[in-house]
């Protein structure tokens, strides 16, 4: 009983197969939510929970023009959904994760995201990285579109300025 | 790719080096999903019809076993070890019947070796085989509807290899409770579950290709569908 994936026949007519966009796309998801959230093993969860939803909706998924900014989304929101339920939880924990992993900790330094909020991080991940209208972000993150404007606002001052203090 | 992409890619690589086991983890994750999440898919919905037809199948097959027990046409031989089958026809839902040996609780070997047909051989619109009150299945049973009596247990044991088989699960630990599992270095994997309670529910393992997802190689779904009686 086969249920998935000989390479180039899972995706219906059109589009790339799911071993494809995994092989493709598994890394830089996991990289995408690790910046994120700085929370590793997140990370991995939220990436793998969204390549396992695409799966189940591959005849849609895989149709799609950019089926690896998909699953991008989703893992991103699978991420902060967790972290919001981790905060609601246990406010104390809302801190970052104990240690967050070194090559994320360069990426926040290189990128000036270390001060952010993860919901910072998020908006200028799909904004920035991938390009997404800001209705598109409010819309996946769950908050209204002045909302996201705010984030983006805090995280291009906080740029700014961290450009000043290089000059 | 921009150079924010690529960094990403690569924090990304160092954080979850091993593509196969993420890919492996993730189909198991799907797996699960299609078994106990609120989406259907259409194959799942099509495979709840014909499970459907199987049970309406699987109680005119008990009804027939049980009379035929009591006019006494039937000679069980359970001390001699040896296993007896009965044809037993089986009206399925749509108008299509199919003639099937299906073996007796009562004349399994002391072994537990029941005959248990191979539904490997079940094509196109007839259902799935049926199997009363089997001790163990094997990767050989897949697709096949296993009807067990409240308080028997259940052995499914599938063999390592080419494909690595996570834990067998129940879609339902009411109906049938899982009491063991594990999986071995070689790719198989075992559990045993217990009929619990009167219902029907899946037992379901995902076989991932050990060179996945590079190789290309096709996984499997493993599904028995199992109906608990009194």
């Amino acid at each position: 009983m086969e249920y998935v994936i000989v390479m180039g026949s899972s995706s219906g007519e059109a589009g790339l197969a799911f071993d494809d966009l995994f092989a493709s796309a598994y890394h830089r998801v996991v990289g995408a939510v690790a910046v994120v959230t700085g929370d590793e093993a997140l990370a991995k969860d939220a990436a793998q929970e969204a390549f396992a939803r695409a799966h189940g909706r591959w005849s849609r998924v895989g149709r799609l023009d950019c089926p690896d900014l998909w699953v991008t989304r989703v893992a991103l929101r699978v991420a902060i959904d967790a972290w919001r339920r981790r905060r609601r939880e246990s406010p104390l924990s809302t801190a970052l994760p104990a240690a967050v992993p070194d090559d994320i900790q360069r990426l926040w330094v290189r990128w000036n995201l270390a001060g952010l909020s993860p919901m910072q991080r998020a908006t200028v991940v799909l904004h920035h990285s991938e390009g997404r209208p800001i209705a598109d972000i409010a819309a996946h993150l769950q908050r209204s579109p002045n909302t996201i404007r705010t984030h983006l606002a805090a995280a291009r001052r906080r740029l700014r300025r961290a450009a000043k203090e290089e000059d | 790719m921009d150079e924010f992409d690529r960094e990403l890619e690569e924090a990304g690589r160092r954080l979850s080096p091993d593509l196969n086991d993420a890919h492996r983890a993730t189909l198991d994750r799907a797996a699960g999903a299609s078994l106990v999440g609120g989406r259907v898919s259409l194959r799942n919905r099509a495979a709840a019809v014909v499970a459907g037809i199987a049970v309406a199948a699987t109680l005119a097959t008990l009804l027939t076993v049980s009379i035929t027990h009591r006019t006494g046409s039937s000679t069980s031989n359970g001390a001699s070890g040896g296993a007896t089958g009965q044809e037993a026809q089986i009206g399925a839902g749509n108008g299509v019947s199919a003639s099937q040996s299906i073996s007796n609780e009562g004349t399994a070997s002391a072994q537990g070796t029941a005959t248990i047909p191979s539904p490997s051989a079940v094509t196109g619109t007839q259902a799935p085989a049926t199997i009363l009150s089997p001790k163990s299945v094997n990767e050989s049973n897949d697709g096949a509807n296993v009807v067990l009596h409240v308080g028997q247990q259940l052995q499914v044991t599938l063999s390592g290899g080419v494909l690595h088989w996570s834990e067998p699960r129940s879609g339902n630990g009411v109906v049938l409770t899982q009491l063991s599992g594990q999986t071995s270095a070689d790719g198989g994997a075992s559990a045993v579950f217990r009929a619990a309670s009167v219902g029907q529910t899946m037992v379901f393992s995902a076989g991932n290709p050990a060179c996945a997802p590079r190789c290309g190689l096709p996984s499997r779904g493993y599904e028995l569908t199992v109906t608990v009686v009194v």
